[in-house]
């Protein structure tokens, strides 16, 4: 028996001992990588593409980090991948991507630069390789190769839809028309202007949704999360941010909410907790946290990841008994309507040379009762271009791929699908579906 | 031997006298406590756990600074700075303005519930830094006090340059921001000097470096400012790397009133003024209602009621003298429309009630370039178009008129006025390019 274990390791040992040395491997590449990167002084990551613009540096270093993702994608090419773990074989995907997506980078700043480094205002339609561009601020935010055709016409189906469906419940509780049953959503008892009442309604919130976390991720410690109001927040400030303790100066995870004007929407109150709070940006935290993320991920900021996941489990709030009454359930309506405009406008603007006239035309003729933040969410998609996709396009993508897992192995339940997503934490949303099937695999026979 | 000797020392001596009164001029910079701070609101004590009174939450803690040598973290909250205590942003400010760099100071904190007494060192605030650009701290004696210059020129220059001297608008703020080097104003500086100008910046009096040391900001009139200005000029025209006869003012917003005031007194080459004013200043006042009222998606009865309330609430302070409160107690509305003229003193006020713009302008003899980007809807584009007709009515052929495209007020990107009011972009690197090519043209 003991010569049958000693033969074992003699014959395991060589897989073992290479195995590890190449996760060291992988890992020296990846701090190498990130040294590499902090050397050429990339600028910082910026939403406003106007400030993107102004930042980027002059020919000579734009020239440098071209020989470094270079050098650093011909170094990549030549790694052989046998027996690499499947955590080292998707960090190196991972840092393909982002070799790839730097090289089209600086080649569109190059062609720029040459140009005379002009900052057309009011989107990327009058900028030298619109197309590209627009291409490129796309798969900046959602990390994903989408079509602005494709955007727009998603856009107009979940437009259509979700106008559909806010007509129905209109329908269902008896009013004539749209304009009377924001009279009646108007009314004082849908707003709360006592702070201690909005956090107790987020209280109980919280209570409904963490009961189902056990069969939404499985058995995951989730810590304590505080509503709080965003300082200083006015008409422009979006209605919610969330702040994990390492981000703020309170000590505690918080989500902050805007209550400008002191008057809060009663009807936000249970998307906007599933969305920054669980099982939205608090939760996808919480277990990245735990997984202990390597460098790159750290490193990384892909919102179609993490805006598209906070997105997706808005979908599921029926199924984890929020958002119950017809009401609250057209606040989420609402603001998921105001995010498939979005679509259409960004695309509208950026690709198809869209005025801001006729983006508001588009506001006017599509969405009801929500006129007051028309010229915010212009100005948003106009300059920050992508960042607007990445809810629900990476929704999307997130829902696809869950629901292709299910499709070919119907036993994946929905915990270990979620945990699996979450878990494999700030990476591009191709290469996480790359290695999805392997991992969750691995998870369950690793349960088994 | 012995007179050598003596002349020697005497000369040793002068040097040291000489020495010690520059110094004795020179300007120290202000002391860097270097950390955020947010309100301690309500919310932010429940999180906390804390129920102390009043405080400061420190949401950052640069490095380098005062306060990371001080051990300060991120989530402290500030409690007493020199034994005063500290309610707010306001508070803090208001103890470091007295304060010396490398002068010993105490503090309490609120660390994990627990307080912290300790004392510390000032650092002096950073300047700053760039490869190509060489920049000087210098100041210049004026009769509100010390004011600070900050000089950028090319890292490798000899011989005279050309000056451009910039000057702000009606706002007391600094112009000495070297954690936000971004801001328009330091980019069109930035891009001058290595285009080969030496460009100054004049500090405010009462503002940055120049706070405790001169008269306040808010409390001088027009008129003392610009004497200020027209000190800090002739002493930058003294200096050996300066062309005193190569002289350039830009003049942003109000700086463009400043500019022509200050012709009279120290001869200038060129003005540039961006956005500024030409017409008497109730008539600007106005006027500019009207495109602040577009940039407030205002229709056209709103437009209307706004102009003429904003009207009746000018006379009553600058005819009838009345101050803001006084102007509310007539009509409510006064308050928030008068508000703008409250940044600034009665005298300043008033001065700028009595000035004839175009008098103002009428004895300047050099060249004029007025700039007005077409989303600023603070100043308004007519007023441009009369300072250049009063121009070359004086003196033929010396003004130009230039609409900057997509530019704001404040010389960022910018696609339209509601824009400009929301969200405007980074600095509009084309007003680096007008600008330029016009000294090329104003220079040969």
């Amino acid at each position: 028996m003991r010569i049958f274990f000693c033969f074992l390791l003699w014959l395991l040992l060589p897989i073992l001992c290479c195995t590890a040395q190449q996760t060291k491997d992988v890992t020296n590449l990846l701090n190498n990588y990130i040294e590499g990167v902090e050397s050429l002084e990339i600028p910082a990551f910026t939403y406003d593409y106007r400030t993107y613009f102004q930042r980027i540096p002059e020919r000579a270093k734009l020239e440098t980090q071209k020989q470094f993702f270079s050098n650093f994608s011909a170094d990549l090419s030549i790694i052989t991948r046998k027996n690499l773990s499947a955590n080292d074989n998707i960090a190196l995907d991972h840092l393909h991507y982002e070799c790839a997506f730097q090289l089209d980078r600086i080649n569109l700043e190059l062609a720029w630069e040459a140009k005379g480094r002009e900052i057309p205002g009011g989107g990327l339609y009058d900028f030298h390789q619109k197309e590209k561009w627009y291409a490129h601020f796309i798969q900046k935010f959602t990390t994903l190769q989408i079509s602005p055709e494709e955007i727009m016409a998603f856009g107009m189906q979940e437009v259509s839809r979700i106008n559909g469906e806010i007509d129905q419940i209109r329908k269902k509780n008896g009013f004539a028309s749209l304009e009377e049953m924001y009279v009646f959503l108007h009314h004082d008892s849908f707003f709360l202007t006592d702070k201690k009442l909005i956090h107790e309604a987020f209280g109980k919130v919280d209570s409904i949704a963490r009961r189902s976390m056990d069969l939404y991720v499985g058995e995951v410690s989730i810590p304590e999360v505080y509503p709080m109001e965003w300082p200083g927040a006015g008409a422009h400030t979006p209605p919610g941010i969330y702040l994990h303790r390492s981000q703020n100066a309170y000590g505690k995870d918080v989500f902050q909410y805007n209550f400008y004007g002191e008057r809060y929407n009663k009807r936000m109150i249970d998307w906007l907790y599933m969305h920054e709070a669980i099982p939205g940006h608090h939760l996808q935290s919480s277990i990245r946290a735990e997984k202990n993320p390597d460098v790159l991920q750290e490193q990384s900021i892909y919102p179609g990841n993490f805006e598209g996941w906070a997105c997706y489990v808005e979908y599921q709030g029926r199924a984890l008994g929020l958002m119950k009454d017809d009401f609250s359930y057209v606040g989420w309506l609402e603001w998921d309507l105001v995010r498939s405009a979005r679509l259409v406008m960004e695309a509208g603007i950026h690709h198809a040379g869209w005025s801001k006239e006729l983006a508001h035309k588009f506001w006017k003729d599509h969405i009801f009762g929500q006129d007051e933040i028309a010229d915010r969410e212009i100005t948003r998609v106009t300059n920050w271009p992508g960042q607007a996709l990445s809810y629900k396009l990476g929704a999307r993508f997130i829902s696809e791929l869950f629901a292709k897992e299910k499709a070919q192995s119907p036993a994946n339940t929905q915990a270990d699908m979620h945990l699996t997503f979450l878990q494999m934490g700030m990476r591009p949303l191709p290469v996480i579906a790359a290695h999805f099937d392997e991992l969750l695999d691995q998870k369950i026979k690793n349960k088994g | 031997m012995k007179y050598g000797l003596l002349k020697g020392n005497t000369l040793v001596l002068l040097m040291i006298l000489l020495t010690e009164s520059l110094i004795s001029q020179t300007l120290p910079r202000r002391v860097f406590l270097g950390i955020q701070m947010e309100p301690l609101t309500e919310d932010a004590k429940r999180i906390m756990g804390i129920d102390n009174p009043s405080g400061v939450l420190v949401s950052e803690v640069f490095a380098q600074s005062t306060a990371s040598n001080a051990g300060w973290q991120r989530g402290d909250v500030l409690i007493k700075l020199q034994e005063k205590s500290v309610a707010g942003t306001d508070e803090v400010f208001a103890v470091l303005s007295g304060q010396k760099a490398a002068s010993k100071f105490t503090f309490e904190l609120i660390r994990d519930k627990k307080t912290i007494k300790g004392n510390a060192i000032f650092s002096s605030f950073p300047e700053e830094k760039y490869e190509d650009i060489s920049m000087e701290y210098t100041s210049a004696s004026s009769p509100v006090g010390p004011q600070r210059i900050v000089l950028s020129k090319p890292a490798k220059s000899s011989g005279k340059k050309p000056l451009i001297v910039f000057i702000g608008g009606i706002g007391c703020y600094s112009l000495d921001t070297p954690f936000d080097t971004s801001r328009s104003e330091i980019q069109l500086l930035n891009h001058l000097s290595r285009s080969g100008f030496i460009c100054a910046r004049l500090e405010k009096p009462g503002m940055g470096d120049n706070a405790g040391n001169s008269k306040p900001c808010e409390e001088l009139s027009f008129l003392e400012e610009s004497n200020s200005y027209v000190a800090s000029i002739r002493s930058l025209k003294n200096r050996a790397d300066v062309d005193s006869n190569a002289v350039y003012v830009i003049g942003h917003s109000m700086g463009g009133v400043f500019a022509p005031l200050i012709s009279q007194q120290t001869k200038l080459k060129g003005i540039i003024a961006y956005g500024t004013i030409g017409s008497n200043f109730i008539e600007y006042l106005a006027k500019t209602r009207r495109t602040i009222a577009a940039a407030f998606d205002m229709n056209p009865v709103e437009t209307d009621d706004l102009i003429k309330e904003f009207c009746a609430c000018s006379a009553y302070y600058f005819a009838d003298k009345l101050t803001t409160d006084q102007a509310s107690l007539k009509n409510p509305a006064c308050r928030e429309y008068l508000s703008v003229l409250d940044l600034r003193s009665r005298a300043y006020n008033d001065e700028l009630y009595a000035f004839n713009y175009p008098e103002l302008w009428s004895t300047y003899k050099g060249k004029a370039l007025l700039l007005w980007g077409e989303n600023d809807y603070i100043a308004s584009r007519e007023d441009h178009e009369i300072l250049k007709k009063t121009v070359d009515y004086y003196k033929k052929g010396s003004a130009d008129f230039i609409i900057v495209p997509q530019a704001d007020h404040g010389m960022n990107i910018t696609s339209s006025f509601q824009e400009a009011r929301t969200n405007p972009g980074p600095y509009q690197t084309g007003v680096s390019q007008i600008v330029l090519n016009w000294l090329k043209k104003a220079q040969s």
